[in-house]
């Protein structure tokens, strides 16, 4: 483990049960991502890119291995533990959204800082500057549902920066955006990049092969990490 | 609190998921609206008759001949005054007037107006009445129930008993009771203990029984006894005895109300059991997506705790309001049809306002705790699997 | 919290507290009294509830304000305690 590794994966299986079938997900996974690097999981649908970027951002827990981050073992900590860490260190941008539709932009993004027991004020005053990194201020009192898809994505953006984590993890970000927001989401993600964050991408739109600053593609492939592309720090 | 991004978010969700509560409140609201409006029904009327049972005689002396009840001569009071202990020996004379093929039945009851308790009890039911008047002539006074059947019956102004030795006997309406009086005085019919035995064709030495009282609760059981010795046809009814009818009168009537606790109650478990899928299902990736956003297990159930107890302390005021409404200022229409349907005649009785805390919390109870349990066991059911499975 | 949270507070607090002034406002010793001097005056205090299983039932009979007993057996059969054929109204 390198000192500037921010996640480490060690020997990481993932298999699930099925009456007598047991089918395995993730094998033999070693992984380290440094601080500030940007990764791309490349792979088709079914590769195990998504269930391992659950298990980096403590969605799901692995069935035997090790996942560390900042050098803190996160695969067996109690939930009260992991809710921190997952609050704290981690934002996630689903493929779907998953912005909770009868609530405004703003009220969506507030969500992660509620178990914090912030005041209101700080409160508000996080999600404003959030929405506006996100580039989504005039929308803020839109409800989710009457927003548009590329819109809805940069409500989710603001949601996962909010709590000024240290890690991104995107699920497929641009499945459900056309083109033009697709560009418009790589954009926002590339000022995230140079803010510093760690920004792991599972994806397998090929926009992505030409990300201008990603630092390393990694191919998955039925499971398996198959080699690493790296790009070199830009 | 009014600076807690948790109860903002927590009304905040309430308020714009209010249609999928309302469904909810709104059953709760009728069923808590029945239960509670029986118990308040209930709890009135046991609360007036719990109050008049003080004024009845600790014990009643009546003849039975045959099995049937026949007067008492009035020279049994003497020999009762002579027992050590006994008070207030009075004599009572009533009996069930049936009205034209025995379908309805008034009770007669004789009073002796120059006794100064029964004085004062009717200025107290009555502030103008002219006692003087009413003793020149014929007069009877009459409960609510009795007078709205001899109107219907067109007998606006009195009626003609006809006594058992054959005889007619024309009383004219003094006055009606009012209404407040009508819980016991419904189908009285009130007039001079004389104009009584004359309708009951008793002579002056007959009454229909013997009231008197024993002060000291001690001695009860042996002036029972030594009563029943005095003759071999004589009967003696208690203050417990009566109490005891009343019970019985309220397990009749709790027959009915057992079906229809029965039937709130199945519908209750309906309704948990429909919440408890309906939590499970469609709250289940609400849950995981709150949980995905750094949510521990118990901010999960402490926000839908709060959302529940909101639900039920919003169905509870209204249910319970409705109801206090309802039975105590509307006078409970239709559902006063269950606790007075038998009654002999038409009743339109005034409930008292009684709120009971035992009551009102047993309510609560009753309601809130399966109600609760039955949203936070699925919640705290999908709160501790992964979120990511969750969310599925 | 959110303004309609306080505007249904207000209301469901106002509901208690109408609730209250009723309760206490109410004229509860006034009929209490009223059926306690007829039970002194009578010294009988049995329910007007009358229930001899023999007595017809008066709930949900009462048609028009007028009490109307039918016989189940003989419905066409014309009421026994009616007198509005004997007089006129």
């Amino acid at each position: 483990m390198t000192e500037n590794a921010i996640i480490t994966i060690e020997n990481l299986n993932k298999h699930f049960k099925s009456g007598d079938l047991l089918s395995k997900v993730l094998k033999d996974i070693n992984l380290e991502i440094e601080r500030g690097e940007c990764i791309v999981l490349k792979g088709v649908s079914g590769s195990g890119k998504t269930t391992l970027l659950s298990i980096m951002g403590g969605l799901d827990r692995p069935s035997s291995g090790k996942v560390l981050v900042e050098g803190e073992s996160i695969s067996k900590l109690p939930d009260l533990h992991i809710s921190h860490f997952r609050a704290q260190k981690i934002g996630m941008i689903f493929q779907h959204f998953n912005l909770f539709d009868h609530l405004t932009a703003t009220e969506n993004v507030m969500i992660p800082l509620i178990p914090a027991r912030l005041s209101m004020d700080e409160v508000d005053q996080k999600v404003h500057s959030s929405l506006k990194l996100a580039n989504i201020s005039h929308k803020a009192e839109s409800t989710a549902g009457r927003l548009s898809g590329g819109e809805k994505q940069r409500v989710a953006i603001a949601r996962a920066l909010v709590s000024d984590p240290a890690i991104i993890l995107c699920d497929e970000p641009t499945a459900n955006l056309d083109r033009d927001n697709s560009l418009k989401f790589i954009e926002i993600l590339g000022q995230l990049h140079e803010m510093g964050k760690t920004i792991v991408v599972a994806t397998h739109d090929p926009l992505f092969d030409t990300l201008s600053f990603a630092n390393r593609v990694v191919p998955m492939e039925d499971g398996s990490l198959v080699g690493s592309i790296s790009k070199g720090l830009q | 609190m009014r600076n807690s991004p948790f109860f903002h978010f927590l009304t905040l969700e309430f308020f714009k998921e209010r249609k999928k509560h309302m469904g909810v409140i709104a059953i709760s609201l009728v069923i808590l609206f029945l239960l509670s409006s029986v118990l308040f029904i209930s709890s009135s009327i046991r609360y007036s008759l719990e109050q008049t049972l003080d004024q009845e005689p600790d014990f009643v002396v009546q003849r039975i001949q045959g099995g049937e009840r026949v007067s008492v001569p009035t020279e049994w009071m003497d020999r009762l005054l002579e027992i050590h202990g006994i008070s207030s020996v009075t004599a009572r004379v009533y009996g069930r007037y049936f009205f034209k093929s025995k379908e309805k039945s008034f009770l007669i009851v004789g009073v002796d107006f120059m006794d100064e308790q029964s004085h004062k009890a009717l200025r107290t039911i009555m502030d103008e009445v002219d006692l003087r008047e009413f003793l020149k002539g014929d007069n009877m006074l009459v409960g609510g129930g009795v007078s709205h059947y001899l109107k219907s019956h067109f007998y606006p102004k009195g009626y003609t008993f006809l006594t058992p030795k054959g005889a007619f006997k024309k009383v004219h309406l003094f006055k009606v009771l009012p209404r407040e009086s009508n819980l016991i005085a419904n189908d009285m019919i009130i007039v001079p203990i004389e104009l009584a035995q004359e309708i009951f064709g008793m002579n002056e030495e007959e009454v229909s029984d013997i009231t008197f009282n024993v002060p000291n609760d001690d001695e009860w059981a042996n002036v029972e006894d030594k009563i029943s010795s005095f003759h071999y046809d004589l009967r003696v009814i208690t203050k417990n005895d009566i109490k005891k009818a009343y019970e019985n009168l309220y397990n009749y009537k709790g027959g009915i109300f057992l079906i229809l606790f029965l039937i709130t109650i199945v519908t209750f478990v309906l309704i948990l059991y429909q919440r408890y899928s309906m939590v499970y299902s469609s709250e289940r990736r609400h849950i995981g997506l709150l949980r995905a956003l750094g949510w521990s297990i118990n901010d999960v159930l402490k926000l839908k705790f709060f959302e529940t107890m909101m639900v039920v302390i919003v169905a509870y005021i209204l249910g319970v309001g409705l109801a206090y409404l309802y039975v105590f200022v509307l006078g409970a229409p239709l559902l006063r049809e269950i606790f007075l349907g038998g009654a002999n005649l038409h009743n339109v009785i005034t409930l008292v306002p009684v709120l009971n805390f035992g009551i009102l919390s047993s309510i609560f109870l009753i309601y809130a705790v399966p109600f609760v349990s039955a949203v936070l066991i699925p919640v705290w059911k999908i709160a501790v699997t992964d979120p990511k499975e969750a969310m599925l | 919290m959110i303004k309609p949270f306080y505007v249904a507070g207000s209301l469901l607090l106002l509901i208690i507290f109408s609730i209250g002034v009723h309760y206490i406002s109410g004229d509860r010793m006034g009929i209490t009294d009223r059926v306690n001097a007829v039970a002194s005056m009578t010294r009988m205090s049995s329910p007007s509830f009358s229930v001899a299983y023999y007595e017809p039932r008066v709930g949900g009979t009462k048609i028009g304000g007028v009490e109307k007993a039918v016989n189940i057996a003989y419905p066409e059969m014309m009421p026994l305690d009616r007198m509005d054929f004997v007089y006129e109204k």
